[in-house]
């Protein structure tokens, strides 16, 4: 599993200069507010159209300026998670991930929607109305909805920014956990240094408008992230 | 108490099948102008907003035109139904549905414009087409400003008055629609009926607007 970013995006008078190549295992964009790492994001997942360049997941074209190439978000078989949990509060957390499955009769959605609840903890909550659910909560059904169509790419947009110490700490462990057995390519943008420490086993460090370079870290040792985010500073 | 019931009735026909099309063609209009970038964008705005800003009667005048058996859509309705399509019950349904169109998409626009993008993004990151995603996610987000619209588009339909009467006339027991009634009955004096005919407007008007408020509070 792995993710190339070659790209310009220009999105009304904000651009960025985004180059790195993302493997399997997780991946943290840090950097300053602004610095276009959500942006970027949105780009792998094709919401976003850059101006110039090229996206490849798994080795396959997904988006190429010069060729003409745009290959739909919904057929990128990429997961996303954003910074506030964006459930439907009229459905229920079954539905929610549920509904999240095209082309599949409703029986066999229910069913791979139950399988991704109670693989991120959350079957308990499967009855429960959505707009009593907490922050944390509501991320696990989020992360559910993302990881449902066997997704090879997941995107964490700020995932944990709106969570309590608690819940931060538990997410990411299933973060960790899912990503590993999964076999995933992991991106997570994110702030936090607790963050970077405990996932990443590679950060990309942005500038404001630009990619700054991609670092080997070693995931659970802060002296490697820190080094890294050190250079950062000194830049 | 209403001599004739005719009009009352003409009334809520026209009214419930223009806000039904208004509903329809409205959410379409609405959805296309927040989602879509498109040229003449602004023009489409301007004239699903028109109805709103001109007299209705000058509305009448050019459905009148536009309609009429001189016209091309008026001579080709006549060729494919046998007879004109002005001065009938379906003149009156397009003239209360060009009125309440815009109260439609006004406020369809707004509300859906409103809706969590990241919650769209997610159906569509999931693989859901366009249409799926408006389906599941942007039409339900955005009800309680749509119903809003519709309620305020089946209020003005109900009281739908002078293009009703250039394009569907004022034909007792054929095209007379209540607020039309009401006109006549003033004109020969009879204020009772225009009382009585007012009042049911304004009372069936009202409980539409109630009703549609509680509908929109309501969680589905």
């Amino acid at each position: 599993m792995s993710v190339h970013v070659h790209v310009d995006i220009s999105v009304r008078d904000f651009a960025v200069h985004a180059q790195c190549d993302v493997p399997s295992g997780i991946t943290a964009f840090t950097g300053p507010s602004g610095a276009g790492k959500s942006l970027t994001l949105a780009a792998m997942a094709g919401l976003v159209r850059p101006a110039t360049g090229r996206i490849a997941i798994n080795g396959e074209c997904v988006f190429d300026k010069t060729q003409n190439v745009h290959v739909r978000s919904q057929e990128r078989g990429i997961g996303m998670v954003f910074q506030a949990p964006s459930l439907l509060d009229h459905r229920s957390p079954l539905d929610n991930v549920a509904l999240a499955i095209p082309r599949q009769k409703k029986n066999l959605r229910r069913e791979m929607a139950m399988h991704w609840l109670q693989r991120v903890g959350a079957e308990h909550l499967v009855a429960k109305n959505t707009r009593q659910l907490s922050g944390g909560e509501r991320q696990r059904i989020s992360l559910a909805r993302a990881l449902v169509n066997g997704c090879s790419v997941l995107l964490l947009d700020e995932p944990f920014t709106a969570l309590d110490r608690e819940s931060r700490s538990k997410l990411r462990q299933l973060v960790v956990e899912i990503a590993e057995s999964e076999n995933l390519a992991v991106v997570v943008v994110s702030h936090d240094v607790e963050d970077i420490v405990a996932m990443a086993t590679q950060v990309v460090l942005f500038e404001p408008g630009a990619t700054v370079g991609t670092y080997d870290v070693e995931q659970g040792n802060p002296a490697s992230v820190l080094e890294v985010l050190a250079r950062q500073q000194r830049s | 108490m209403l001599n004739d019931w005719f009009p009352l009735w003409m009334t809520l026909r026209v009214a419930t099948v223009a806000t039904a099309i208004a509903t329809v063609l409205g959410i379409a209009i609405a959805y296309l102008l927040a989602k879509t970038k498109f040229r003449g964008r602004a023009l489409v705005e301007a004239v699903v907003t028109l109805p709103i800003v001109i007299p209705p009667t000058v509305m009448g005048y050019f459905l009148l035109t536009a309609l009429g058996a001189n016209s091309a859509f008026g001579r080709a309705w006549e060729k494919l139904t046998g007879s004109a399509i002005v001065f009938t019950p379906t003149a009156a349904v397009i003239a209360a549905t060009i009125a309440a169109l815009p109260f439609v998409v006004r406020a369809s626009r707004a509300a859906i414009e409103e809706v969590d993008e990241r919650a769209e993004a997610a159906m569509r990151v999931a693989g859901h087409r366009e249409w799926k995603v408006a389906v599941l996610v942007t039409f339900p987000l955005a009800r309680r400003g749509i119903l809003a619209g519709v309620a305020l588009a089946g209020a003005r339909a109900l009281g739908e008055f002078g293009a009703t009467v250039m394009i569907a006339g004022n034909i007792p027991g054929r095209t007379q629609t209540l607020p039309i009634a009401v006109f006549d009955s003033v004109q020969a004096g009879d204020i009772g009926q225009a009382r009585s005919g007012s009042l049911l407007l304004v009372g069936i008007a009202v409980a539409a607007l109630v009703a549609m408020t509680m509908l929109s509070r309501r969680r589905p």
